[in-house]
């Protein structure tokens, strides 16, 4: 399982605090292929061919820098270069690329099966299934931070997968809960190898502290919570 | 499907309906829906081919997830309504108090109930992607929760977005309580037990525990509607 670095068109999921596009309520029919593709996904997962779901996460990021920066290869037919994929669309996507990342299939078999129109398969059957990727975990050190600790969001600007939404970068907040230890999803994302362990702690902040100005007058009592990995953090006096 | 017989006289048209003579066609498909459904059927029949699963756990793992509703989580919020020492085991261990009701859920790493009080309404979004308690709520989060819309603005402004869009009013005297499911905690909102339901059965208040008010854009529904 060799490591995947981050795409030169690789995007953190980005957040606009000025969008006042209204919500729409009205709930689309899920498709079949839609249901279909999550299925695979969860199924692949529960049978530990995926050594987590956050390598599809990461994928549908670069699929959605690819569509931004115009960066296609023959994948993405021309129909549908001049809109960003919706949501299950985005998941066919990454998928498809998780499965090349690990070898389980090749784009050319990916092609080649597209063409065949049928449940006839292109490939060659495998008398055995691919070996379970393992995960080599190691534990990064005992927490750092305790209930009520001040800390500060650092500023990184980490290339690839990252799980500390940008909106809080450099954000101050109050240590309330360590909710454990758990892989770091930003390694697994890449298939980083060993994968650390870390302390996840809830971090409150103010809605004053994140937005500024820009926090509405009603809500400058009311509270973001958010779970951040330690090396996220810095510590405040 | 009607199977009455044709009344005139015509022969009846070959049967063209099928998905298999509509994929044969040669023409490139350039319908979306049709599109997708192909591409997903290669990644289906390369995997089955390569021994990965088989069609039919697909089809059962799609009925699986189908089967999960919001009702799960109902009967959660209502045992917890009804019965104060499981709902203390609920807020100290999702995933332990959900193996008591042989709710199965095995893909969350760490479930957590988060409990509105006359004091503290919470509402949950996911501003990285649409993190959700599918196990407990359903496979498929709402359209509207997935949207960038939704995502970008109940962190900002979560009191507009609930009254505007939602029609909850939440009264100023309550702290507002935004958790950004972005890790690996999913969130269950436990409402507010309505008035006037004291002497309710269990059954009968899992009736007003709606999935919205399980995420916190809604109050559980009042007796008296």
């Amino acid at each position: 399982m060799p490591e995947v670095p981050p795409t030169d068109y690789h995007q953190p999921i980005p957040h606009d605090p000025t969008d006042q596009s209204p919500i729409t309520r009205q709930e689309e029919d899920i498709s079949f292929y839609e249901k279909q593709i999550v299925a695979l996904h969860n199924l692949m997962r529960a049978k530990k061919q995926l050594p987590s779901f956050d390598a599809v996460r990461r994928a549908a990021e670069e699929v959605d820098g690819q569509f931004v920066a115009q960066a296609f290869s023959d994948e993405i037919p021309d129909f549908l270069r001049h809109r960003l994929p919706d949501y299950g669309e985005r998941r066919v996507l990454a998928m498809e690329r998780v499965l090349q990342d690990l070898n389980y299939v090749s784009r050319e078999e990916l092609k080649q099966q597209f063409q065949a129109l049928d449940e006839t398969t292109s490939c060659q059957p495998l008398a055995q299934v691919a070996d379970a990727p393992e995960t080599n975990e190691t534990t990064y050190a005992l927490p750092q931070y305790q209930v009520g600790d001040l800390v500060q969001v650092i500023p990184h600007d980490k290339a690839g997968h990252i799980r500390t939404p940008v909106y809080l970068r450099q954000k101050k907040g109050i240590v309330k809960c360590l909710q454990g230890q758990y892989l770091n999803p930003e390694d697994l994302a890449h298939f980083k190898s060993p994968v650390f362990r870390l302390p996840l702690y809830l971090v409150e902040f103010e809605m004053p502290e994140v937005w500024g100005d820009r926090c509405p007058a009603k809500s400058l009592k009311d509270k973001l919570r958010v779970e951040i990995y330690e090396p996220w953090l810095s510590p405040l006096p | 499907m009607s199977n009455i017989p044709t009344q005139n006289d015509e022969p009846l048209p070959e049967q063209t309906g099928s998905a298999e003579a509509h994929n044969h066609s040669h023409e490139p498909i350039t319908d979306d829906e049709a599109y997708w459904a192909q591409r997903t059927r290669a990644i289906q029949t390369l995997l089955a081919a390569k021994g990965f699963f088989t069609a039919d756990e697909v089809r059962r793992e799609i009925e699986r997830e189908d089967s999960v509703t919001p009702m799960l989580g109902a009967r959660l919020v209502a045992r917890a309504w009804v019965d104060a020492e499981f709902k203390q085991r609920l807020l100290a261990d999702g995933k332990a108090a959900c193996r008591e009701l042989d709710i199965d859920t095995a893909e969350i790493k760490r479930l957590e109930a988060v409990d509105n009080t006359p004091s503290v309404h919470h509402v949950v979004v996911c501003t990285l992607c649409s993190c959700y308690p599918r196990a407990i709520l359903g496979y498929h989060p709402p359209s509207w929760y997935k949207s960038t819309a939704y995502r970008n603005r109940v962190v900002v402004d979560p009191r507009r977005v609930l009254a505007e869009e939602f029609g909850t009013v939440v009264p100023d005297t309550l702290e507002v309580r935004v958790m950004d499911s972005n890790a690996d905690t999913r969130y269950l909102v436990i409402p507010l037990r309505p008035e006037g339901t004291e002497d309710w059965s269990e059954a009968a208040l899992r009736q007003l525990i709606t999935r919205d008010s399980m995420i916190g854009v809604a109050m559980a529904e009042s007796p008296y509607s």
